[in-house]
């Protein structure tokens, strides 16, 4: 009983003396690890903080606005160049509508610019209702600058455009 | 006495343990021998069982710290922090963060001359890589009996590569710091300089110095250095045109006291601070002192409105150049009839302004100069602040010469704020190079009422609409200013043709955010400007262009001109009345 008391005794402090040593010996090698890390963290910040320094100095205005002369086909932004998000008209402006056939009880077609389009076509064509889009309905508030095409609309108001036209 | 002793011979049962005992072998103890040994007996019993006690708890212990996871105990090991960059000194950075000033390691060569073997051949073969430097002199270096000399401070790397192949003996290197600046002359006057050693000397590295030193995070300026850029270009482009000896320059935000920009011309590298001349490292803005001139008559005006006893609509006779004590008051732009105090101020008018300072009297307007801050030196945070120059005793003379900006000589700086404040809603607040977040602003001291500013906004509109100013307008920003062409002084008198030319404008009118100045020493007249070299032609265009490529720049969108928010509105009644005269 003594004997295999002392033996596990001894089994046991040489297990506990194998695990401590390899504890130790990892603990050793993620410190070692840490350490290097440590360095290496350390060197980026140098190199960041020197990098900085190259960055402003490569930013300077006097070399910037050469570089932008010489590469690029820009010029500094004009004050007529800015305006608000209330200056941009909140529709879409008209697109040109397409001749359209004359409806069959004499009523010509409509001016393009005079009328909005598909206000103008349900008064000539009230049998089909299209639900009218709001992007196409409201006149624009201000006159645009130049009249996009039709091709530029987005795909929907397209879409809505030409069921209105096979409506007809 | 141990239980071993041949004379107790129980001791030798105790030891055997269970042996069976024998009859023979008992022996019986008496007396003082059995007394001890029961005393012994118990107690080993008592220091058996303290022990095992101990050995118990440190069991538990063990068993508990090693096996138990404690309350407060992490569940993954964790490793102290990276260690930070060790900077002797922080860097400066503008508003935008861009860094205007860092220290960057290098490595600084010495030696110890005791180590050397051979201080000639050593000499000749370091020149040989450092060519820069004289071989005598380094020679006589490695020759010294000391045990420490420099031979070269902040090598670059590549000479710190060449001279390490040499593998001299008693050579050695120190990694040291050095500063930099990377924008060069740009913030030069502002950000100041170091010496070798890392030490200010001049601008915001000499007045933050122990901030710099104590501190790891970034000093932040108020300078953006993109208004800092368009203010020097132009500037040196008002000085070019005019072949002006220098000029002064400045962006000033009017409601925070911020300075957005702060040029002063010529400049310098601050890399290089040694070769810059006396005249390059002067700062013009903040340590000049200059008789101001006509600029001076928005402070003559706004005292005037506000003090109640001249109105918009009063009118001073200007027929004739005031004499007094020996001088003569005239004008410029003689118009030689009675003016009002719009056309006083249009025009620039020296003898309507020096009756209007004669109506305020000469107490209240040094009062109001001290309270603009003008009879002490400027309140920013850089220790070139030039200390203004005033009359002493307060004369009439010097009252009526102050009018028109003679008599009293400012720093940039302080004509800068006080226009801020005249354009603000009244409030002066002390400029600053610091940053401040939208909290710290101080509260400021008001000088003028509210309705004086709102006048003082119109009669500087008026200025570029229709006065000396016109060519710094910008359509769309509605730019407002005060035209200064002063004669320098020299020996007692005055020259006619050495002067100042400013210009000092606030943007938008409508409410202003942004106060510039624009002052070119000693322009000439050139073959575009019909043979004037005043503040209407030298600084007025240069102030524009600030305005031009300033505005777009911080985002702000022009004003359209014919909505009841632009000029026509600003505009007051100097029109109507001229043209009334005009019918007569």
């Amino acid at each position: 009983m003594m004997r295999f008391g002392t033996l596990l005794t001894l089994s046991l402090a040489v297990a506990a003396g194998i695990g401590l040593f390899y504890a130790k010996h990892r603990v050793q090698a993620l410190e070692e690890e840490l350490a290097g890390m440590q360095q290496r963290i350390l060197a980026d910040r140098e190199a960041i903080h020197v990098l900085k320094a190259e960055w402003s100095f490569l930013n300077d205005p006097d070399r910037l606005a050469d570089l932008a002369r010489r590469h690029l086909e820009m010029a500094p932004v004009a004050g007529a160049q800015l305006a608000t998000i209330d200056d941009v008209p909140e529709k879409l402006p008209l697109p040109a509508p397409e001749p359209l056939e004359p409806p069959a009880d004499g009523v010509t077609a409509p001016e393009p610019e005079a009328l909005p389009a598909p206000e103008a076509q349900m008064v000539a064509a009230p049998a089909p209702v299209v639900k009218p889009a709001p992007v196409v309905t409201a006149v624009p508030a201000k006159p645009p600058v130049a009249e996009p095409s039709f091709d530029e609309l987005p795909a929907d108001v397209q879409a809505v455009l030409a069921s209105m036209r096979s409506a007809q | 006495m141990t239980l071993a002793d041949p004379r107790l011979p129980a001791a030798h049962d105790l030891r055997a343990g269970r042996a069976p005992l024998r009859q023979d072998q008992v022996v019986h103890l008496d007396g003082s021998a059995k007394r001890v040994l029961e005393t012994g007996r118990t107690r080993l019993l008592v220091t058996g069982a303290l022990f095992a006690i101990a050995f118990a708890v440190i069991a538990l212990r063990l068993t508990g710290v090693a096996l138990l996871q404690q309350g407060d105990e992490p569940r993954i090991a964790q490793a102290g922090a990276a260690p930070a960059l060790a900077v002797e000194r922080a860097d400066i950075v503008d508003r935008n963060g861009v860094v205007l000033a860092t220290s960057l390691p290098t490595a600084s060569l010495y030696a110890n001359p005791q180590l050397v073997l051979d201080p000639e051949d050593a000499a000749a073969r370091i020149v040989g890589v450092l060519p820069a430097l004289s071989q005598a002199e380094v020679a006589s270096k490695l020759g010294a009996d000391k045990s420490f000399v420099w031979i070269k401070r902040n090598l670059t790397p590549r000479e710190q590569y060449q001279v390490n192949r040499l593998g001299i003996p008693g050579v050695y290197f120190q990694t040291e710091e050095r500063r930099v600046y990377p924008q060069g002359a740009l913030t030069a006057h502002v950000v100041g300089f170091t010496d070798i050693d890392n030490r200010g000397l001049a601008g915001i590295e000499q007045s933050f110095d122990d901030v710099l030193r104590d501190s790891r995070r970034p000093v932040r300026l108020s300078i953006d250095v993109r208004l800092q850029h368009i203010l020097r270009e132009e500037l040196g482009r008002a000085i070019a045109d005019f072949t002006g000896i220098g000029g002064a320059g400045a962006v000033l935000d009017v409601q925070t006291g911020e300075l957005m920009a702060l040029v002063s011309l010529p400049d310098f590298d601050p890399n290089q601070p040694g070769t810059a001349s006396e005249e390059s490292r002067f700062n013009r803005a903040s340590l000049g002192i200059y008789e101001m001139g006509s600029t001076f008559k928005v402070f003559n005006t706004a005292l005037a409105l506000d003090s109640g006893i001249v109105r918009l609509a009063d009118q001073f006779d200007a027929t004739k150049p005031i004499r007094i004590g020996g001088f003569s008051i005239r004008d410029y732009h003689g118009k030689n009839r009675w003016l009002s105090v719009p056309e006083i101020f249009m025009y620039s008018s020296n003898i309507g302004s020096a009756k209007m300072a004669e109506e305020v009297g000469g107490e209240a307007q040094k009062a109001f100069f001290g309270r603009l801050g003008m009879l002490r030196p400027a309140s920013v945070e850089l220790p070139e602040v030039g200390r203004p120059l005033s009359p002493s005793p307060w004369r009439p003379i010097n009252t009526m010469t102050i009018a028109y900006g003679h008599g009293l000589a400012v720093s940039p700086l302080h004509l800068v704020s006080g226009v801020a404040a005249v354009v603000n809603g009244g409030i002066m607040r002390p400029a600053t190079l610091i940053a401040r977040e939208a909290g710290e602003v101080s509260e400021g001291e008001r000088i003028i009422s509210a309705a004086t500013s709102e006048q003082m906004r119109q009669l500087l509109r008026l200025v570029v609409e229709a006065g000396t100013g016109k060519n710094a307008d910008v359509p769309g920003y509605v730019v407002g200013g005060k035209t200064g062409t002063a004669d320098k002084q020299s020996g007692n008198g005055y020259n006619r043709n050495s002067r100042l030319a400013s210009f000092v404008a606030a943007f938008p009118m409508t409410a202003p955010r942004y106060v510039v100045l624009v002052m070119v020493d000693e322009p000439k007249p050139n073959a575009t400007s019909y043979g004037y070299a005043t503040g209407g032609w030298v600084a007025a265009p240069a102030v524009g262009r600030i305005v031009q490529r300033m505005a777009p720049l911080i985002g702000m969108v022009p004003l359209p001109i014919d909505t009841p928010d632009g000029t026509s509105d600003l505009l007051i009644a100097v029109n109507a009345m001229e043209e009334a005269r005009a019918v007569e």
